[in-house]
């Protein structure tokens, strides 16, 4: 009788053991293709990334046996190959924002053997359980503990994510009202031991906590010094965050026209700098826009309507997995909608937010 | 040789064969056709699609072909429309050639070919709505597809298979077998076909899946006749059961076929090793689409691990250069191992993998010698991406999300669509190297959200593409659509809005990007869309807007439809006032002064234009002065000269106005000029239908004696011509429509070619047992021959009918009942001209009397509903007349005068007119004489 050909597979499996153990023992690299993405612009394409620290991150382009090393702050973001399959699900989970699937797939790849890999999945698990925790505070502990465990196996190896990781710890401590903790959280980034750039990120994180908490005259001073210290020029994750920061406070402070200049010249500088970022920060710019027109509106129509716009600029590039963005988006452009006595729309984008966003606060 | 330089040789020995025979005049081949000549005709119209050629090929080999090549030869040109594309047309050749070669095997085959037709009709349908924007036309589109499957596909293969059974279960017949067996494989194939179409996951998928499971587990348990249709019925059945998450099931069913082997010993003939090749290839990448379906790639990543570790002399899984037969299948194969590896395997193989599909497919090599594999191949890639995001996999390029935004569309899916594209901007996301993808990423997001009836968000994402990306791919379209949306919801904003302040700075990006005339050619398109939509004033200041010259590249120049606008907009102006006189006159008050300009200009074509225009405001629904209209028109026949459209429409409309006044002499001048000037144009044919219509009514005037005779007999002429000309679409009108010429002709005294017409109709609906039709035929017969003087022969058939059908007839139940008992009257007067037979008399006297009382009843009808029109009149009063010289003839002269007198007190008093003018005239003679 022919034996089945799924019991005569177990010979590939085998085969694909020994690979991968010589992966771990030999050091052995499948393939190059690893992706190194600068703040400015430019990239290294298929390069192999070696080591990466919050110092500077080494690789090897193809041909070429001499390590290479660029400055971790001038990085962007790494983009690695040669990751597992459970690994690259849970960035695409957390992409898409199925933050139950990410977290599982995450945690299961918190295991891997490669010390890389193990680094990514770690941090990735803790930005999962954040962003879960946005949505069900109950995941905010998990977020904590998590960033702390990478915190405490990574400091050693300096590892490249181990500044981010702070900032997660803090945000998490400062989304379940533990604002004092959270600003300890940030101590090693303002005391300068992760470098200059990173003081900067903890002053950041600093105003995020005040602002947390209401006091947002010493919040808008932070982001407002950040925002035009000249070392954020070409570093748009901290300098929108900047000016996002002081839109917010400016919002708060009930200063409307001002957020939406604020706003306003940051979306057209960026549109001068060349290549747009199109993600959550800029659906959280439209949001501030959008929220600024909508408060300042009464009952006017045409600045109700100008509102619905600026929220649906957000929703139209706004994914589920940038936090709450895309589900705020909606539900406040279903609101403007009531507003304006459009109950068709309103509802809507009432049942595309639930099927979107089911778990989302914003579901309300 | 690779694969490609194969192709090329291949085309250039097809291009010498066809040209060969062309350029000697030489035969390419005789009498029945060959095994050689079967496969060439098959590859050049199936493989290589290329019917034009294969058409030439068969016009020669028809030269020498026997009766049965000739069939051949003719079924091969049915093929040729498929493969254009041309469903409707195949559909419809092989109906014909199945009723010219009953014998054919394809003609026993010609229903199931109809259903196959459907099916690609219900398929068209699907991928109309896959790129159609309009949420509306959409819906229907998906409905038309999911229609035309249950009705005209799943419904008739249902029906025929049980009969089929039903039919063998009575008796054993081999042929009947075989027969039965190809309709349940075509259906197996059809619920394939339709299931991949529906939304996956769906309940109605879902259903259509179970189906397929159960039908195919049949067909391979019980049909052994054809061991190749068992094994992809067994392929059916895996693939069903990973559609439905079965996938364990599923890797089971398909890994039966992964090694199947022929029952021979080798060495192995060419078609063997294809077929086993093909089945295994199948089998392999709908088992590693089964486990990747299931969430688990890694299966499917040991599968083809297994599979590729050894090598099959006689089966390889790939080989080079490859059977072209075989790349389609070979692509699908490596999608689904690009997937496995990249979800459950090394992501960098599965993504080099990937990496190499997309750059073979895209090379120009492969899309200019193969443009249909490239096609398949890339449908096939995209919708691999879109799986992947399914699968949630992460840290993919920017470009091949943007392919899945591509394969979510070919699924019709387009919320997905929309998160796909929304991925591409984050993957891509101040990556410089990325700025194509998130340009064509933001048009797609555009373009989804219309599909979705989100016209506010697609505007904005195409704003967001013209600002963020203005060098981008798609700029130029999505300004235009920008501009095109924003206009929309301007119009919809009533007192002022944003989205008017957003129009205007979409129609600064517009012109940046048009190169100039596109605004305005964009406002002939609004204007015509929102005239179309009864919005006048809208559409015409759309229309004023449009200036006579434009700026490009600091140079005016002049808008070559400035002309066409103004007329559009004079007549929307002419639609817009109450008074339909005094807008007529405001729209000729803002015509004149411009076709002088146009005429001082030289523009032939915009005074054509404006001329049209202005006759049209003249002569319409609403207002008719016809010598205004003809005014001016008539400068169209001698002074503006051209072949333009609008000088062609000019001179339609003039004659359509001269027919309508009953000017025939001048329409025939008008008509001499459509027919020298514009031949073979749907004008001309349009033409000739209406004079023929004029002139039948100049025909049913009695009292025009020799004119009106005339008027007959040329209408008789022009319906003879029309049937000939193209887009008359005679050959394939309803039996009704051809009746209603058939009677014209014999009006017009062509009776021979009113009774071929007849006797070809009659074939044509031999089967069709409703007596009406049956009646028509044979009183339409009845007619010509009466017409002809054949006076006996009409009586004995209009007897035979009269017979047949009497209760019907003189209840009037039929719509011809009343003529055939005026034709049988008339027939019987033609005898009595020469026997003098009294009771022909008494006969016309019941016939005619019945055929009054039946017409009285439908003009009472006619009347209160406001429909009657001056030909059925002009019948009811002329059969009156043909009822009193009956009694005239015999000799109940006061009968006579007693029923016209009752007519006129009926209509005021003792001297009242009754009827028409023409037949009143015919009234008062007969009155006159009876006195």
């Amino acid at each position: 009788m022919r034996e089945p050909l799924l019991m005569r597979l177990g010979g590939a499996a085998i085969f694909k053991m020994a690979v991968i153990a010589a992966i771990v023992l030999g050091g052995v690299t499948p393939c190059a293709g690893d992706q190194i993405l600068l703040k400015s612009g430019r990239s290294y394409d298929e390069v192999t990334i070696t080591k990466a620290t919050w110092e500077q991150v080494e690789y090897r382009m193809r041909g070429v046996s001499t390590r290479q090393k660029v400055d971790a702050d001038d990085v962007d973001r790494l983009e690695f190959t040669s990751e597992p399959s459970g690994l690259s699900r849970g960035r695409g989970a957390l992409v898409q924002g199925d933050w139950a699937r990410a977290v599982s797939s995450l945690r299961a790849a918190s295991s891997l053997p490669d010390e890389r890999q193990k680094a990514n999945a770690m941090y990735l698990l803790s930005v999962a359980h954040l962003r879960w925790g946005e949505q069900d505070g109950a995941h905010l502990g998990d977020a904590a503990k998590s960033a702390q465990e990478f915190i405490s196996r990574f400091a050693e190896k300096k590892d490249f994510y181990l500044p981010h990781a702070h900032q997660i710890l803090s945000e998490a401590l400062m989304r379940s009202g533990k604002f004092s903790e959270a600003e300890g959280a940030l101590q090693k980034l303002a005391d300068g031991t992760y470098g200059n750039r990173w003081v900067l990120g903890g002053k950041l994180g600093r105003g995020e906590v005040l602002l947390a908490q209401g006091r947002h005259a010493d919040a808008r001073d932070l982001f407002g010094s950040v925002g035009n210290d000249g070392a954020v020029a070409g570093d748009s994750t901290f300098r929108n965050r900047a000016w996002l920061g002081y839109a917010a406070c400016q919002i708060g402070q009930k200063q409307y026209p001002a957020a939406i200049e604020t706003v306003r010249k940051k979306i057209i500088e960026a549109r001068k700098r060349g290549t747009p970022r199109l993600d959550g920060d800029m659906a959280r710019a439209w949001i501030i826009w959008g929220r600024a027109e909508e408060e300042r509106a009464g009952g006017d129509r045409k600045k109700l309507q100008w509102a619905t716009i600026r929220f649906l600029r957000a929703a139209v590039i706004a994914t589920g997995g940038d936090g709450e963005a895309l589900a705020e988006a909606l539900y406040r452009a279903k609101e403007t909608w009531k507003k304006l006595g459009d109950t068709e729309r309103a509802e809507e984008m009432g049942q595309r937010l639930a099927q979107l966003c089911p778990n989302s606060p914003w579901n309300k | 040789m690779d694969t490609i330089c194969w192709y090329r040789v291949l085309f250039i020995a097809v291009l010498v064969l066809s040209c060969t025979g062309a350029v000697d005049g030489q035969v390419v081949g005789r009498g029945d056709l060959s095994d050689g000549e079967r496969i060439y005709l098959r590859e050049m119209i199936g493989t290589y699609r290329s019917p034009d050629l294969a058409r030439i090929w068969i016009a020669e080999r028809l030269r020498g072909a026997s009766s049965k090549a000739r069939a051949d030869l003719e079924y091969s040109l049915a093929d040729c429309l498929r493969s254009e594309g041309d469903i409707d047309g195949y559909d419809a050749k092989i109906q014909a050639l199945a009723r010219k070669y009953p014998s054919h095997l394809r003609s026993k085959g010609a229903e199931l070919e109809a259903v196959q037709a459907a099916m690609a009709r219900s398929i068209q349908a699907h991928n109309g709505a896959v790129f159609e924007t309009d949420a509306r036309l959409r819906t229907r589109m998906l409905a038309e597809r999911d229609s035309i499957y249950r009705d005209e596909v799943a419904s008739v293969l249902d029906s025929t298979i049980f009969k089929l059974n039903e039919e063998l279960e009575q008796r054993a017949d081999a042929a009947k077998e075989s027969q039965r067996d190809a309709w349940e494989y075509y259906r197996l194939q059809a619920l394939r076909l339709y299931a991949q179409r529906l939304p996956e996951g769906s309940a109605a998928a879902r259903t259509v899946w179970e189906r397929l499971v159960e039908l195919s587990s049949n067909f391979v348990e019980t049909r052994y006749e054809n061991f190749v249709r068992r094994y992809e019925a067994q392929l059916f059945k895996g693939q069903a059961l990973a559609a439905l998450g079965r996938s364990e099931e599923a890797a089971e069913e398909l890994e039966l076929v992964v090694e199947i082997e022929p029952t021979i010993d080798p060495p192995y003939n060419d078609a063997t090793v294809y077929v086993i090749r093909w089945l295994r290839i199948q089998a392999l990448a709908g088992t590693a689409e089964a486990w990747n379906r299931a969430g688990k790639p890694e299966e499917a990543v040991d599968l083809f691990d297994f599979v590729q570790g050894g090598d099959d002399e006689y089966f390889p899984w790939k080989k080079s250069p490859e059977d072209p037969r075989l790349e389609p299948f070979i692509v699908q194969m490596e999608v689904e191992e690009a997937i496995s590896r990249i979800a459950g395997g090394i992501r960098g193989d599965g993504l080099k993998l990937t990496r190499r599909l997309i750059d073979r497919y895209r090379s120009t090599e492969v899309m200019s010698a193969n443009p249909d594999l490239a096609r398949s191949a890339n449908a096939d890639i995209a919708r691999g991406m879109s799986r992947l995001v399914d699968m949630k996999i992460g840290g993919m390029p920017a470009e091949f999300y943007f392919l899945a935004t591509q394969g979510y569309k070919k699924r019709a899916e387009p919320e997905k669509a929309i998160l796909a594209g929304k991925l591409v901007l984050n993957a891509g996301s101040g990556d410089p190297g990325a700025n194509r993808w998130c340009s064509e990423a933001l048009y797609e997001i555009a373009e989804n959200s219309d599909a979705l009836g989100r016209s506010d968000e697609a505007a904005l994402a195409y704003q967001q593409l013209v600002e963020g990306y203005p060098d981008g791919p798609r700029v130029a379209a999505a300004a235009q659509n920008f501009f095109a949306i924003s206009g929309d919801l301007a119009g919809k904003e009533i007192g002022g809005g944003p989205w008017q302040q957003l129009l205007v700075e979409a129609e600064g990006f517009f012109a940046e990007h048009s190169k100039g005339l596109g605004s305005a050619q964009l406002r002939m398109q609004q204007g015509a869309e929102a005239e179309g939509e009864g919005r006048y004033s809208a559409a015409r200041e759309l229309y004023l807007a449009i200036s006579k010259t434009i700026s490009i590249d600091g140079e005016e120049r002049p808008v070559p439809f400035f002309y066409r606008a103004r007329a559009a907009a004079a007549r929307c102006l002419a639609r817009l006032g109450e008074d339909p006189e005094i807008a007529a006159s405001q729209a000729l008050g803002e015509l004149e002064p411009l076709i002088e300009s146009a005429r001082t200009e030289g523009d032939a074509a915009g005074e054509a234009v404006l001329r049209f225009e202005l006759a049209v405001a003249s002569w319409n629904d609403r207002f008719k002065q016809a010598d205004l209209a003809i005014s001016a028109l008539s400068p169209l026949l001698e002074e503006v000269g051209g072949s333009g459209t609008h000088r062609e429409g000019g001179l339609l409309l003039w004659l359509q106005i001269l027919c309508a006044e009953g000017r025939l002499e001048e329409a025939e001048r008008v008509f001499s000029s459509l027919d020298s000037d514009f031949p073979d144009s749907q004008a001309l044919l349009i033409g000739t239908y209406d004079l023929v219509v004029a002139l039948q009514v100049a025909a049913g005037d009695p009292s025009e004696g020799a004119a009106a005779a005339a008027a007959a007999r040329r209408a008789g002429d022009l319906i003879s011509r029309w049937i000939q000309l193209p887009g008359s679409g005679f050959e394939d009108a309803e039996a009704g429509v051809k009746f209603g010429i058939a009677s014209i002709l014999i009006d017009g005294g062509r009776y021979s070619e009113a009774v071929q017409i007849l006797e070809r109709t009659r074939a044509t609906i031999a089967e069709d047992d409703r007596p009406e039709m049956q009646i028509a035929i044979s009183f339409y017969l009845a007619k010509a021959a009466n017409a002809s003087g054949q006076h006996d022969r009409a009586l004995e058939s209009l007897d035979a009918l009269v017979a047949e059908f009497e209760n019907e007839t003189f209840m009037g139940q039929f719509n011809d009942a009343p003529y055939l008992l005026i034709q049988r009257a008339l027939a019987n007067r033609g005898l009595y001209k020469s026997d003098r037979n009294i009771e022909r008399l008494e006969s016309m006297e019941k016939d005619l009397n019945a055929a009054i009382g039946i017409l009285g009843q439908r003009r009472r009808s006619l009347r209160l509903q406001n429909a009657l029109t001056p030909s059925f009149d002009g019948d009811y009063w002329n059969t009156w007349l043909l009822y009193l010289d009956v009694l005239k003839a015999q000799n109940r002269c006061e009968d006579v005068l007693r029923i016209i007198k009752s007519r006129r007190l009926m209509h005021g008093s003792k001297d009242s007119d009754f009827a028409p003018r023409a037949q009143q005239v015919a009234f008062d003679r007969i009155e006159k004489e009876c006195q």
